[in-house]
């Protein structure tokens, strides 16, 4: 299940926001090898302070975190823009309220694994269906996103192939590349099919009853 | 080169009406024609009302907000005579939220909320709402949003339909906003000594990477202070900043 917690609302969930961002301290700067700050074992930066929107996957069962992301729209502040210019053409612009940036994709190695018979990870699908869930209610047409080239390859695989932006550079120990996705029924479609997700991924009361009412 | 999304979405026969507002942004000098283009989105997307609410606006004093509403003036007076800011639960809620937000999400459930909310329809605010919360490059923060009197399922249906357009226009409008002049008189224009120092370096004919090795910053940074500066000096390219910043004697030459 995906929770949608706005920044402005992160105090009323203090211990799952702790844990992601251990869980970022561990992914970015443990096994991709990213220059980030990690404090006391967490992975926060100046984003985190900018309200984003984070949709966190949690166990049905336990509510326990299994992985997560953040959105800012590309009006404000995003880390394309201030952070990695570098992975887009000189003169290229991505500015437009119907274009969100999504980042800090993250999840521990155990959620990275397929299901028997998949070809990716039902977190992987969740996360990506509830961005497209999100985005088609309140009127966004694309996502960006920055991910490494073995996101690029499990990202296919979900059905969700990227058209790559600019050309791919190395950050850390991998090489990183820019991506737009397409927001669409079919896409939404082809991801849960990727993931056997059947019905809303999102948690039916929330931010995002905001949106969708 | 700003990347323009795919806008092939809407509904054929609206196409039309979104794209003639759009292209009439750029045409928009004065905050009147501002309010003027608000009242006409009213009419033809058959709304109840509009409203435009800029909270962190550069130029505008802290806490001071800055608002263009197609509400009566009747209902605006009292509101504000009444400090409805203080009971209002739409804009608190939708400036946290980053999804729009609808004014179905707010709770009815006290005295006061149920006099709030039945005044504002007696004044004919419309009892449905939409608000899009928006996030400018300078982290300013302002809220757009449009009223109906549609039955709930009427505006589930107008709200699937409408939805990209209210979130671009609401940005345009917003930028619009931004640019035109009389929001900040020109001697209010308060440029930091960075930003007076990029501009000069810029004026005299310097790349960004010429100006950040001249004052030992990084190029980013001197492209933020730039950006910064253009914006404030409500101009839509550098070259523009410069010459403006230039007429208004705010700028050293080197």
């Amino acid at each position: 299940m995906i929770l949608c917690i706005n920044g402005s609302d992160r105090d009323q969930h203090q211990d799952l926001m702790k844990a992601m961002y251990q869980q970022r301290a561990r992914v970015f700067s443990e096994r991709m090898k990213w220059d980030v700050v990690v404090r006391d074992g967490m992975e926060y930066d100046e984003f985190d302070e900018q309200n984003p929107l984070y949709l966190i996957s949690v166990d049905d069962r336990t509510g326990r975190l299994r992985g997560s992301l953040r959105l800012l729209p590309t009006t404000g502040p995003n880390m394309l823009r201030d952070v990695f210019p570098q992975l887009l053409p000189s003169d290229q612009i991505i500015e437009s309220p119907t274009v969100w940036e999504s980042s800090r994709f993250s999840m521990d190695v155990e959620a990275m694994a397929p299901l028997p018979g998949r070809r990716v990870s039902y977190v992987t699908c969740e996360l990506i269906a509830g961005i497209t869930e999100i985005s088609l209610k309140s009127g966004i047409s694309h996502i960006v996103s920055v991910f490494d080239a073995a996101m690029y390859r499990v990202l296919k695989a979900a059905g969700a192939g990227p058209d790559l932006i600019g050309s791919g550079r190395k950050i850390g120990v991998c090489m990183t590349y820019a991506g737009l996705f397409e927001m669409t029924d079919d896409f939404l479609n082809a991801v849960c099919a990727a993931g056997g997700i059947t019905g809303s991924v999102l948690q039916p009361q929330g931010a995002l009853q905001n949106a969708a009412a | 080169m700003t990347f323009v999304p795919d806008l092939t979405h809407a509904a054929s026969q609206e196409d039309g009406l979104f794209y003639d507002f759009i292209d009439r942004f750029d045409t928009l000098k004065t905050l009147p024609d501002c309010r003027a283009l608000l009242y006409e989105i009213v009419r033809e997307y058959g709304l109840s009302n509009a409203a435009y609410l800029g909270v962190n606006l550069p130029g505008v004093p802290r806490g001071q907000h800055f608002g263009i509403v197609t509400y009566s003036n009747e209902w605006v007076t009292r509101y504000i005579h009444l400090n409805y800011f203080r009971v209002d639960p739409v804009i608190p809620s939708a400036m946290r939220s980053l999804l729009p937000f609808d004014w179905s999400n707010v709770d009815h459930n006290n005295l006061e909320l149920r006099r709030f909310f039945g005044e504002a329809s007696e004044f004919k605010v419309g009892l449905q709402g939409l608000s899009f919360p928006i996030r400018g490059r300078l982290g300013e923060t302002a809220l757009f949003s449009v009223s109906s009197n549609l039955k709930d399922r009427d505006w589930a249906t107008f709200r699937r339909r409408f939805m990209r357009d209210f979130q671009t226009l609401a940005f345009y409008f917003h930028e619009a906003v931004l640019r035109t002049e009389t929001l900040l008189s020109e001697n209010d224009i308060k440029l930091s000594r960075r930003e007076v120092e990029c501009l000069s370096w810029a004026a005299a004919g310097k790349t960004f990477s010429e100006i950040a090795t001249i004052l030992s910053l990084s190029e980013r940074t001197v492209k933020f202070y730039l950006d910064v500066a253009r914006v404030k000096l409500r101009s839509t390219n550098i070259t523009q900043a410069v010459s403006k910043a230039a007429t208004m004697n705010v700028i050293r030459p080197y």
